[in-house]
C-alpha cells in the first residue's frame, strides 16, 4: 500500500464520522474585520497583542532613533513562529524586513554576512548561488535569521549545531543607540551573549554565518516497529548526517528520516501537502474510535505496517525543511543525550495512558553542543530533544502540564521559542552562565526598554 | 571578503507584476512590489510551500471566489501554514489588500 493509499485509506475511514474539534476557549484573540485595528498574532494564534505601533525601519540610521525613542516595550518581530510570548506587547514591534540579503561573503572561509531579517527560505538560495550552504536546517523555513538565532532554533544532527552555533560575527544595535560589532574578539562578553538572547538586548541587524560547500542531499523516510527504532536509535543516529524520529501516538510504529550527502541526480520528493492528509487521517480516528480505544492502534499500525519507504535527492535547501500546513502549540526540550531515550519512553506511558486525545506525532531530534550562554545546548557534548504538539483549536496545556515534569526531571531545558512554565529561577539553576547574561543584559539595556511582561519572568524583573 | 551585489528582490516582484496585470500604479505599485519581494516571495514561489504561487490565477481563483475580505482575514489572522500577517507586520490593511491583487490578478 502506498503512502497516498494509506492516506485514503484513513481518510475513508475516519469520514465516517467526521464530527471535528470545534474551536475552544483559546486566547486566540479576536478576529480580524474590515477597517478593525490589526492585531500582532503568532503563527498558532495562541499569542497576541494589540502594539501601539508596528514599525519596519529602513535604515541603520533609522533603527537607532526608532530604539532611542519609541514607546516600549519594544520588541523585535520575526516571522512569528515561537509559541513563547516572546513578542506581545503593547509598545512597539519592529520588523527587519528592511535588512535583508546576503551583504558580503568570503569564497574561501565560506562565511557570508545577512542582514537579520531575512527568512531562512529566501537565505537559502542566495547562498546556494554563492556555493555556500547552511550547515543545517530547522524544519521550517519561514523563519527570519534574526528570529531564530534568538531562539536557538535548531535542526537535526548529532555533529551539526544549532544555527547560533555557527555565527562568527553580528551587529547589535542596543536600546541606547549604540551599535556594537561583536564576535569572539570584539566585544566577546556581549557575543556570547547576544548569540542567543531572546530579542532581548537590542536589535541584531546583520550576521556573519560560518557555512560549509553547498551540497546535494538524499532524504529517506520510512516506517518502522517503533520498538526497533528505538533499538537502532543510536547507530541510526550514528550513521547519519541527519537524522530524527516521529513516535504515532496510539500505535506500535514511527517515522524514521535519515539525509546524507549524495551524488547521485536530483528526483525531488514529492510535494508534501500530504502532512495535512497525514494529520487529518490521524484526528479522524482519534474522534472515530474514541467508542473502541484498540480499533485505533489497530487501523493506524495496519496501515503503518504497509506504507512503502519514501526517497528524494534534492539541493540542500529543498531537503531540510517541510511545509507544516495544520497548525499546532508545541513544548520541546532538550535533554542530555543519555536521558533522550529514557524520557521518550515515559513519554509515552504517559501520552498513552492520560491523553487519547493526542494525534500529533511526537518528535524525537539531535543537537550538537555549543557555547553560547543562552544556549539550550550549552554544555551538552549532544543535546536530545523531544517536542511535543497540540492542534492548534484544542488546549494543549494539560498535555503539556503532564509532559513537562517528565523533561525536567531529566534535567532538560526548554526550546526558548516553545511552551513552557519556567521562570527566573529555574532557569538560573539550569544556566551556568545565566548571571553574565543578566549583568550583560542590565549593561545594555538598564530601562528594560526591551522587556516585555515575559521577559520580565525570565528574568525575574 | 567581496560584497555581494544587492539582491534585486524587486525586479522579481516587477517582472511578476507586469506578468499578473497589477494594477496598483506608481509609489504604490513600487512599494507593493518591495513587500511582495521581502515578505510574500519565499513561500510564493516555493511550490513546496503549499502556497498558492504567486501569478497562478488558477490557484488563487478559488481563493479569490471568496471576496476581499474573506482573503484579508486570511491574510491578517493566519490560515494554514500562511503565517499571520503574511510576515509583513507593519503592513497596512491597504497594504495586505494590494498584495493579495498583486499575486492573485483579481480585480
Amino acid at each position: 500500500m502506498k503512502r497516498r493509499d494509506f492516506l485514503a485509506a484513513s481518510a475513508s475511514i475516519a469520514g465516517l464520522a467526521l464530527s471535528g474539534c470545534g474551536p475552544d476557549a483559546l486566547p486566540q484573540g479576536p478576529r480580524f474585520t474590515r477597517g478593525g485595528p490589526i492585531r500582532w498574532r503568532n503563527w498558532s494564534g495562541y499569542q497576541h497583542c494589540l502594539p501601539q505601533q508596528r514599525l519596519a525601519p529602513e535604515s541603520l540610521e533609522q533603527l537607532v532613533d526608532l530604539l532611542r525613542s519609541a514607546k516600549g516595550p519594544l520588541r523585535p518581530v520575526g516571522a512569528g513562529h515561537s509559541f513563547t510570548p516572546l513578542v506581545p506587547t503593547d509598545g512597539t514591534i519592529v520588523s527587519l524586513r528592511n535588512f535583508l540579503g546576503v551583504l558580503s561573503h568570503d569564497p574561501k572561509a565560506l562565511t557570508a554576512t545577512v542582514g537579520a531579517g531575512t527568512k531562512l527560505g529566501l537565505l537559502a538560495p542566495q547562498l546556494d548561488a554563492l556555493g555556500q550552504a547552511l550547515a543545517n536546517m530547522p524544519d521550517v523555513d519561514e523563519q527570519s535569521l534574526g528570529g531564530a538565532l534568538g531562539t536557538g532554533t535548531h535542526g537535526t544532527g548529532q555533529k551539526l549545531g544549532a544555527l547560533h552555533s555557527y555565527v562568527e560575527a553580528l551587529k547589535l544595535v542596543t536600546p541606547q543607540g549604540q551599535v556594537l560589532d561583536c564576535s569572539r574578539t570584539s566585544n566577546p562578553q556581549v557575543f556570547e551573549a547576544a548569540r542567543v538572547s531572546l530579542g532581548s538586548l537590542g536589535v541584531v541587524t546583520e550576521v556573519t554565518l560560518r557555512n560549509v560547500p553547498s551540497a546535494t542531499l538524499k532524504r529517506r523516510l520510512w516506517i518502522e516497529h517503533f520498538d526497533t527504532l528505538l533499538e537502532r536509535f543510536d547507530a541510526l543516529a550514528a550513521g547519519h548526517h541527519s537524522f530524527e524520529i516521529y513516535y504515532f501516538p496510539f500505535s506500535d510504529y514511527g517515522v524514521a528520516i535519515a539525509i546524507d550527502p549524495t551524488d547521485e541526480a536530483v528526483r525531488p520528493r514529492a510535494n508534501e501537502p500530504d502532512d495535512v492528509s497525514v494529520l487529518d487521517a490521524l484526528r479522524h480516528l482519534r474522534d472515530f474510535t474514541r467508542w473502541a480505544p484498540g480499533l485505533r492502534r489497530w487501523l493506524i499500525n495496519r496501515l503503518a505496517a504497509s506504507a512503502p519507504p519514501e526517497e528524494g535527492v534534492d539541493i540542500w535547501y529543498r531537503v531540510f525543511p517541510s511545509a507544516r500546513p495544520v497548525r499546532f502549540n508545541e513544548m520541546e526540550y532538550h535533554l542530555p543525550r543519555e536521558a533522550l531515550l529514557p524520557t521518550l519512553r515515559k513519554v509515552r506511558e504517559t501520552l498513552e495512558s492520560k491523553h487519547p486525545e493526542i494525534f500529533f506525532p511526537v518528535e524525537v531530534r539531535l543537537v550538537r553542543g555549543d557555547d553560547a550562554w543562552l544556549s539550550p545546548f550549552q554544555g551538552h557534548q549532544v543535546s536530545g530533544s523531544i517536542a511535543v504538539h497540540h492542534y492548534h483549536l484544542e488546549d494543549p496545556l494539560p498535555y503539556f502540564a503532564d509532559i513537562e515534569p517528565l523533561f525536567r526531571e531529566a534535567g532538560g531545558r526548554p526550546h526558548w521559542g516553545k511552551m513552557n512554565t519556567l521562570g527566573a529561577a529555574d532557569f538560573a539553576a539550569l544556566y551556568p552562565r545565566w548571571q553574565e547574561f543578566l549583568d550583560v543584559r542590565a549593561t545594555l539595556d538598564p530601562e528594560g526598554k526591551m522587556l516585555n511582561p515575559y521577559l520580565r519572568k525570565v528574568f525575574g524583573l | 571578503m567581496r560584497r555581494s551585489r544587492p539582491v534585486l528582490l524587486g525586479c522579481c516582484a516587477a517582472l511578476l507584476g507586469a506578468a499578473s496585470g497589477a494594477h496598483a500604479q506608481g509609489a504604490d505599485a513600487a512599494r507593493i512590489s518591495l513587500l511582495y519581494a521581502q515578505t510574500c516571495m519565499a513561500c510564493h514561489t516555493s511550490a513546496g510551500s503549499g502556497a498558492p504561487q504567486a501569478g497562478d490565477a488558477q490557484a488563487w481563483r478559488a481563493r479569490v471566489e471568496q471576496g476581499m475580505d474573506a482573503l484579508l482575514e486570511h491574510t491578517i489572522d493566519g490560515r494554514g501554514g500562511m503565517p499571520p500577517l503574511g510576515s509583513c507586520m507593519d503592513c497596512s490593511e491597504a497594504d495586505f489588500e494590494g498584495l493579495i491583487r498583486f499575486m492573485s490578478g483579481a480585480k
